[in-house]
């Protein structure tokens, strides 16, 4: 899927409807039905229509929807329930397949929401599963995966060095009979990057969950490995992962020590800047409440001006949806220069260029082989 | 109001601006497009279907549109989107009118339908729906519009959708979709059916469509009890040939042929798994048209009779 | 080739619910837990629905294996059964019972 300026789209511009959904789902029983078609865009393209119904659904407010928008709310949210059957699944069979080995195994991003249940996890539509296990053990954990079913798929030998030498996670792996991919991490950051986050105080002050052999890691860690994915590694889905955390600091942010914590593990783990950027942002767009104190401190690690500036444009851009089901061209270049900035951030320059270029080469690739299978 | 009510000029001067919310029974669908000749088919095609007007909320905004300003004129390219977005390549502006008929079917596949979708014809006669599942190029639409041109009615060229509550067979009667051959086969086959012109060079070879009987869009509300599943094969010379399918086998044939068997979960395996202990299933391989629908009509005959006596 | 205790108690993974039909001795099996749909070979199918009902042991499972196909309950028998359990673990439809 690619997406592009439509035809028309002029006439459909309008201030953000998916905005004010987000920070009062209740609003919507309101929306004339122009203002619902520029809504349910909106949050498809956004990936957050499923959160949305079941935001609504817990305000008990369903019966006052419409019903196309209805269906299509709960349509969402059938395939978000997809997503956590199969999850909640594949994380039984990684528990059973390390059982032996005693490891700690740490839940990462949608898991943790699902198996915490954390709010994060509402109407998420990714299937993905990523668990941290400590470095010394990796070999161990990837043997016993292969032994139970896992395969690795077929890397470029490009590719393969790079996970290897550079990437915070072994390549990832793939169930034989089930299919559903698995991510095993060893750190939260790629081992180019600039900051590098604790990986054994990460593990050190995980927490356990009740299900036996399973944690997640402490809230202010957990907030922590959100912010490092959205500001400092490659973000999919940029508003999604800023809702995320939104959901994570109101969780949380009443806590005792929660925002003490926060920020002496940003300091810890070298994530100062990016915890900056993740409270002034989530505040902005999201209506986050942080305390003022917390923002002070965050604020004594604000980038000059002129670069907060520019951060500022490039991330309205990319979280300021302003055209209903597609993204202008405005907001696709500023994607664009966030996607360089975190890889910028992320590795030395030499190998920048050459992980770029390599990239697009696959991109090109792809999309003859497209072309081809098209015929 | 139909499409066919409004004036000419008017509904291109709509097309152009606002668009018209197009109605086909399972969906509603915002068109756009600024191609001329595209107003002027999709005028023929459509004429017999509702507006919905004032336009409500739709299950998705397509748009038909030269790619770029100077390609109007240029060799001119058109590209559809949904809600903004591209799925297919561009194509020469004369096929708007086929990009269209994908992107509608697109449309459809990726609604997160709470009902079971099946790649599939359906049919009906005696109140019991005839499911024609295949694989392009199987002669599944020269079937779907032979029937049609004998008087059955047509649910659906592309896709059966199959009720999660009752099990029902839900019309979405669009155009019947012939490729090549299938268009002349059809049009010696039903002299009288409607087929539009010719499309040649889509990534199908040349299309043609046969426009939907108004009885059966007149009749989009009427639901169908499946009766009857023939998994058709096309093949030259061969005489008209039955063979009964394992129902197992049959059940996992109609999974690869579902869009979204595996976002139903227990809903999707339970209606499938209803279906298929429902109707009796036959592979049938056939050349000769007016051989086989006799065949058909038979079986389905037998089936509906056999549904009744249960 | 796995070979299991004859004391191993087997039981359905997740909450237990299959779901599932038999047509002419071959079974579809939906599984509520995972969300996939395998089809399952008269045999296996058996097996399956023994372990349904309860917790049973391989030794259990083996005899009624038996008796179902008529034959000698003897190591070539179960070395099959084997098989089966491990193919069923793999597919995530069954799982030891003493797992938590």
């Amino acid at each position: 899927m690619t997406q592009s300026l439509p035809f028309g789209q002029r006439s459909c511009a309008s201030p953000s409807p998916l905005l004010r959904a987000l920070r009062e789902p209740g609003s919507v029983v309101e929306l004339p039905p122009q203002g619902w078609n520029t809504l349910l865009k909106q949050a498809r393209a956004y990936g957050v229509l499923a959160r949305l119904a079941v935001e609504l659904e817990a305000l008990g407010c369903v019966s006052e929807i419409p019903e196309k928008a209805k269906d299509q709310l709960l349509g969402a949210r059938q395939v978000s329930e997809v997503c956590h059957t199969g999850l909640r699944f594949e994380i039984g069979q990684v528990r059973r397949a390390l059982a032996d080995l005693r490891v700690p195994v740490i839940l990462l991003k949608g898991a943790a929401y699902l198996m915490a249940g954390l709010p994060p996890a509402r109407g998420r539509v990714s299937a993905d599963l990523d668990i941290l296990v400590p470095r010394a053990t990796i070999d161990a954990v990837e043997t016993a995966l292969l032994a139970a079913g896992w395969e690795g798929g077929e890397l470029s030998a490009y590719d393969e060095h790079y996970y290897r030498a550079w990437a915070h996670e072994i390549p990832p792996l793939r169930h034989r009979e089930r299919g559903g991919e698995l991510d095993v991490h060893h750190t939260i950051l790629p081992l180019t990057h600039r900051a590098r986050p604790d990986a054994a105080a990460l593990i050190a002050a995980s927490e356990p969950l009740p299900v036996p052999g399973l944690a997640v890691l402490g809230p202010a860690d957990m907030v922590l490995h959100g912010i490092a994915h959205l500001f400092a590694d490659q973000s999919l889905r940029p508003l999604r992962d800023l809702v995320d955390l939104h959901d994570l600091l109101e969780q949380f942010g009443n806590g005792a020590c929660f925002w003490d914590e926060l920020l002496a593990r940003a300091r810890l783990h070298n994530l100062q800047r990016a915890l900056y950027y993740a409270l002034r942002y989530t505040e902005r767009i999201l209506g986050t409440r942080i305390p003022s104190e917390v923002k002070s401190a965050a604020a004594a690690h604000a980038p000059v001006t002129p670069v907060r500036a520019l951060m500022d444009e490039a991330v309205d851009s990319v979280m300021r949806p302003t055209v209903p089901g597609a993204k202008g061209r405005r907001s696709s270049m500023g994607e664009f220069a966030l996607y360089v900035r975190s890889l910028w951030i992320r590795m030395p320059p030499l190998l920048l260029s050459r992980h770029l270029a390599r990239q697009a080469l696959r991109r090109g690739t792809s999309r003859l082989r497209d072309a081809v299978a098209r015929e | 109001m139909l499409v066919g009510d409004i004036p000419e000029n008017q509904l291109a001067r709509r097309l152009r601006g606002t668009g018209i919310n197009l109605s086909t029974g399972a969906l509603t669908v915002r068109i756009r497009s600024n191609i001329q000749t595209f107003v002027d088919e999709f005028t023929g095609i459509y004429g017999g279907y509702p507006i919905e007007d004032p336009p409500g909320i739709d299950d998705g905004c397509i748009d038909i549109a030269f790619s770029s300003r100077w390609r109007r004129y240029f060799r001119p390219k058109a590209q559809a989107y949904l809600d903004g977005c591209t799925y297919f390549q561009p194509l020469p502006g004369r096929l708007a009118f086929p990009m269209l008929e994908s992107m509608l079917n697109w449309c459809l596949a990726i609604s997160d339908c709470p009902n079971l979708l099946l790649h599939a014809g359906v049919v009906e006669r005696d109140g019991h729906a005839l499911i024609l599942p295949a694989e392009s190029g199987s002669g599944k639409s020269t079937l779907c519009a032979a029937l049609v041109a004998r008087g059955w009615r047509l649910l659906s060229d592309e896709f059966a959708i199959i009720g999660a509550r009752d099990g029902r067979a839900l019309p979405n009667p669009r155009p019947v979709s012939l490729k090549n051959e299938s268009i002349d086969v059809i049009g010696e086959f039903a002299p009288d059916a409607r087929l539009s012109r010719r499309y040649p060079g889509t990534p199908k070879g040349t299309v043609a469509f046969m426009r939907a009987p108004s009885d059966a869009v007149a009749r989009v509300a009427e639901t169908a009890q499946p009766a009857l599943v023939l998994l058709p094969a096309f093949s030259p010379r061969s005489p008209v040939e039955l063979d009964t399918v394992d129902k197992t086998q049959g059940f996992k044939w109609l999974t690869d042929q579902s869009v979204n068997y595996h976002a139903l979960l227990e809903v999707g395996f339970n209606t499938l798994a209803d279906l298929v202990d429902r109707c009796p299933i036959y592979h049938l391989s056939y050349s000769r048209l007016d051989e086989v629908i006799e065949r058909i009509e038979r079986l389905h005959h037998d089936a509906v009779a056999a549904v009744r006596a249960a | 080739m796995p070979e299991f205790p004859d004391d191993l108690d087997w039981r359905v993974g997740g909450q237990g619910r299959l779901r599932y039909r038999c047509w002419d001795g071959e079974y579809v099996v939906f599984n509520p837990s995972s969300g996939s749909t395998h089809l399952i070979g008269i045999v296996a199918g058996e097996v399956l629905i023994g372990i349904l009902a309860g917790p049973v042991s391989t030794r259990v499972l083996g005899e009624r294996l038996a008796d179902f196909l008529e034959v000698e309950n003897d190591a070539k028998l179960r070395a099959n059964l084997d098989t089966i359990l491990g193919e069923l673990d793999q597919l995530g439809l069954i799982e030891p019972a003493h797992e938590c």
